[in-house]
């Protein structure tokens, strides 16, 4: 599942765990900041994104300059301050979501999809008014799900990273995941069924 | 008229359609950056009191992660039910639902609180019983854990809490390698200690548990802010679960959850729910951890989340997540009344911190 955005594992994390000097924050940037950039940007576009992102970088250090580190630990650390930094930004993040489901809108052809039919097809189709009703998710649920769904973390990573309770995130993603697929079942599209299973 | 499309198609779908949302190829210049950054640390080197020093004022911290690397999420299918509930005729009668709230309230109403005196702590437990799966797998496997919280009677002191993990179990048939991810992010009998209950593994901007009040973390003054009518109340439980029925029972269910809120603001909460729409009562004898209680359930998509009262002293015993209709899916038949996840609260106070009633 979420096949484009498979777990990348981070370089540092056979090596037995450092101190977060300098040095070890660069190499940790190189290796995780493109990657938070793109989910943060998904989320809110690339301007405010960039910010974002130096800004959790910098609390990372901050907070946690001198001591220990565990590159996973840190990795859902970093995702846990964008989350937090990314409340500040709900206004300009659904503006995001909207504007791109409408430019996507613009720019697929259904009638050049409407030929395949396959859960590919399908969900080309479903993307863009997909994007559109994450906007309309409570803010508490669209973060959980695209974390899950973006940044591949799974709910316990996520109730540690945003400090929830991890009954209350799989509610969370429950919840969200029910609401957009009864939006979907409620579009006029003709779903490419399983064949088989 | 085509068929109603399959859970299994939709959640295929949706999967996918996510993968592509919101997507578009963006530039990041990870050179650039990691130059920007080094000189951004030295400019705070320079120009901010040593970070070194004001660290060591700080008390060192060792955090804890645990990643896990499977995306999972909660399902239930035929053969996994810990517990079914009857759900027959349920909402029938939907005025049922208010009364059971507003003699649940009355109740509560009558119940004198012992303050948290001086050098005293609440103790809050939660545990959690449920089934957690694997999406596009057939994996599947029971949690059966607990979190324990100590508060002290001023919040700016130490709290404390300690994970429990009792039991994680594959269910028979959907088991897969080696043992499955326990539901919980600590390990068995992890503790923290933390001023404001400001955990060590907090995410930094997490807001500060002493003055920023919420249905899910209320201090004193946001309980003494909240209004008394209960139609206010609702409008303020609306406000906060975004304007809608279902968030509002949300945050209901996170305040009542929370285990901090004096019997007088439980009965209103109650009232306050008894004004909104659409709760049934789901199960009059619904057990849980030992103790009965009636079960009001409000249906949001696929589920009824239930909130469970003692109708002998108006408690709140804890909550639950119920399968409302029968569902099929390439997991098996999903059973109407079957039981997703469960949480049961008990909240007393205690002594001393660590102290178990």
């Amino acid at each position: 599942m979420r096949s484009d955005v498979a777990p990348v594992a981070l370089t540092i994390e056979d090596e037995a765990p450092g101190v977060l000097d300098e040095a070890a924050l660069l190499t940790l940037y190189e290796s995780t900041a493109e990657r938070l950039h793109r989910y943060v940007a998904r989320r809110v576009g690339t301007d405010t994104a960039q910010d974002v992102v130096s800004e959790a970088f910098l609390v990372l250090w901050d907070q946690r300059q001198g001591q220990a580190y565990e590159a996973d630990a840190v990795r859902a650390w970093l995702y846990g301050v964008a989350t937090n930094l990314l409340r500040g930004h709900v206004r300009a993040e659904e503006r995001k979501l909207r504007a791109w489901s409408k430019e996507y809108a613009a720019r697929t052809d259904e009638a050049d999809i409407g030929d395949r039919v396959s859960a590919a097809a399908d969900a080309d189709v479903l993307a863009g008014p997909l994007t559109a009703w994450l906007a309309e998710l409570r803010v508490e649920e669209r973060e959980v799900l695209l974390l899950n769904a973006w940044a591949d973390f799974s709910p316990t990573e996520i109730a540690v990273a945003l400090d929830v309770p991890v009954a209350t995130v799989r509610t969370r993603l429950h919840r969200g995941r029910a609401r957009l697929r009864t939006s979907l079942a409620a579009t006029d599209h003709d779903f490419t069924e399983d064949s088989h299973v | 008229m085509s068929e109603p499309t399959k859970p299994e198609t939709l959640d295929r779908v949706l999967d996918a359609a996510l993968s592509r949302a919101g997507d578009e190829p963006v530039q990041f210049d990870v050179a650039a950056g990691k130059v920007a950054l080094a000189a951004a640390l030295k400019t705070r080197a320079e120009v901010a009191e040593p970070i070194a020093v004001g660290a060591e004022h700080r008390p060192r911290r060792r955090t804890r992660w645990l990643a896990a690397a499977a995306a999972v999420t909660v399902l239930a299918g035929a053969g996994l039910a810990a517990s079914t509930v009857d759900l027959t005729g349920v909402g029938s009668n939907p005025a049922s639902a208010a009364e059971e709230l507003i003699k649940a309230a009355d109740l509560a109403s009558r119940v004198v609180d012992r303050p948290v005196g001086p050098g005293q702590y609440r103790y809050v437990r939660s545990h959690y019983t449920g089934i957690t799966g694997e999406w596009g797998s057939d994996k599947a496997w029971t949690t059966d854990s607990a979190t324990e919280e100590w508060i002290p009677a001023d919040r700016r002191d130490e709290w404390m809490l300690r994970n429990r993990i009792y039991s994680v179990k594959w269910v028979d048939g959907h088991e897969g390698e080696g043992d499955p991810e326990a539901g919980t992010a600590f390990k068995d009998g992890e503790e923290f200690r933390a001023k404001c209950g400001m955990y060590s593994y907090f995410a930094e901007g997490y807001p500060d548990r002493c003055t920023v009040g919420s249905f899910h973390n209320p201090t004193p003054e946001f309980i003494a802010s909240l209004p008394k009518d209960p139609a206010a109340l609702l409008a303020k439980l609306r406000e906060e679960g975004h304007a809608e029925d279902a968030g509002a029972f949300m945050s209901a269910l996170e305040a009542l959850r929370s285990g901090q809120f004096p019997a007088e603001v439980r009965a209103n909460i109650f009232r306050a729910l008894a004004q909104l729409p659409g709760l049934v009562v789901t199960d009059k004898r619904a057990n849980l951890d030992g103790k009965e209680g009636v079960a009001l359930g409000k249906r949001y998509y696929d589920d009824f989340t239930e909130i469970i009262i003692d109708p002998d002293n108006g408690d709140f015993i804890g909550t639950r997540e119920v399968i409302a209709e029968d569902q099929s899916g390439d997991k098996g038949t999903l059973e109407k009344g079957t039981v997703r996840s469960s949480s049961a609260v008990t909240s007393v106070i205690v002594n001393s911190i660590g102290a178990r009633p």
